[in-house]
């Protein structure tokens, strides 16, 4: 199957979230983080809670990730390319099962939206 | 060769990550060598290492390159699904994948569901033939539905959730492993799909 994550994708989604749900689970798809930006500022315009799966979109003021540590996905890889270049088969080496996770939330957002108080009825209409 | 035929030539060898996202898609795939350099286009992660009194150094020395590698235990063998099961190519770039029914009834992969293995990516992760080799950073089912008690957590109220995903991801196994979260803790969950098709 063919699809394309862009940006006016994004924007029918949350319009059609907006009246159906009071927070948002973003999947473990990758290509979300090149329009990390623009599901950060939606989130935000509809104040939304929203959990992401990297921890940029909380640098960008997302609510909060719980993410994998893509600095040592990346390690990992190098480690690999090491391996295949000193001639093993990469068919051989098993593949590496990232298990560590970092958590993390950003204050201020946590605050605007307050989500302990968060509900459907707390949320302005559109 | 072209970078998405779905096949390895023996005679090169490629470096792709797969279903990871690059600014500007079409422009990183085709058949000939990237023109222009990607250096300011590509989004690189901020370093956010501190160097902490339990780690005088600037990376955890428990997550250091020595480490052994972390494996799942699956029975090797089985027909290996990459090609099949991939996307078909595409010049935009994106690699989507869909679980196919036969292997996911396979006994093997039952036991391992939140692995590349049950993804339909390799025959098995320990030891993955062919020439392919990589990190699974996705379909780790834990982690997921790890997030959605993290917002009921934050939410006491929280009734309806939604699940912001392309269809297959809704379809297959992550999204079972949503709804089967949501369900376990009294909550709705709805698909928000961010895709055209």
């Amino acid at each position: 199957m063919l699809s394309v994550f862009n940006e006016a994708e994004y924007q029918r989604a949350f319009s059609m979230e907006h009246d159906r749900t009071n927070a948002l689970n973003v999947s473990d798809e990758p290509e979300h983080i090149t329009r990390r930006a623009t599901v950060v500022e939606l989130a935000a315009q509809d104040r939304i809670p929203t959990i992401y799966l990297f921890l940029d979109f909380v640098d960008l003021g997302g609510l909060m990730a719980r993410s994998i540590d893509r600095a040592d996905v990346d390690r990992r890889f190098a480690n690999l390319i090491d391996k295949i270049l000193r001639g093993s088969n990469p068919g051989d080496i098993p593949f590496y099962q990232h298990t560590n996770v970092r958590w993390s939330s950003i204050s201020k957002t946590a605050k605007a939206l307050d989500p302990r108080n968060a509900s459907d009825a707390a949320r302005p209409r559109r | 060769m072209d970078l998405d035929d779905g096949g390895v030539h023996h005679g090169v060898f490629h470096v792709r990550r797969i279903r990871a996202g690059l600014e500007k898609l079409s422009e990183n795939v085709g058949f000939n060598p990237v023109a222009v350099p990607l250096e300011n286009s590509v989004p690189v992660a901020e370093e956010r290492r501190k160097i902490t009194p339990r780690a005088s150094r600037p990376q955890d020395p428990e997550h250091r390159f020595v480490k052994p590698a972390v494996v799942a235990t699956a029975a090797p063998g089985g027909p290996s699904a990459y090609p099949s099961n991939a996307a078909p190519s595409s010049p935009i770039g994106r690699l989507s994948v869909r679980i196919d029914p036969k292997l996911e009834s396979q006994p093997s992969l039952r036991s391992n569901p939140d692995s590349q293995q049950s993804l339909g990516l390799v025959a098995s992760i320990a030891r993955p033939g062919d020439n392919i080799t990589g990190v699974a950073i996705v379909g780790e089912l834990k982690i997921i539905e790890r997030r959605m008690g993290l917002l009921a957590e934050a939410m006491p109220k929280l009734s309806t959730i939604g699940y912001l995903a392309s269809r297959p991801s809704w379809e297959d196994s992550r999204g079972a492993a949503v709804r089967e979260a949501a369900k376990r803790a009294g909550h709705f969950v709805v698909a928000c799909y961010a895709e055209r098709f």
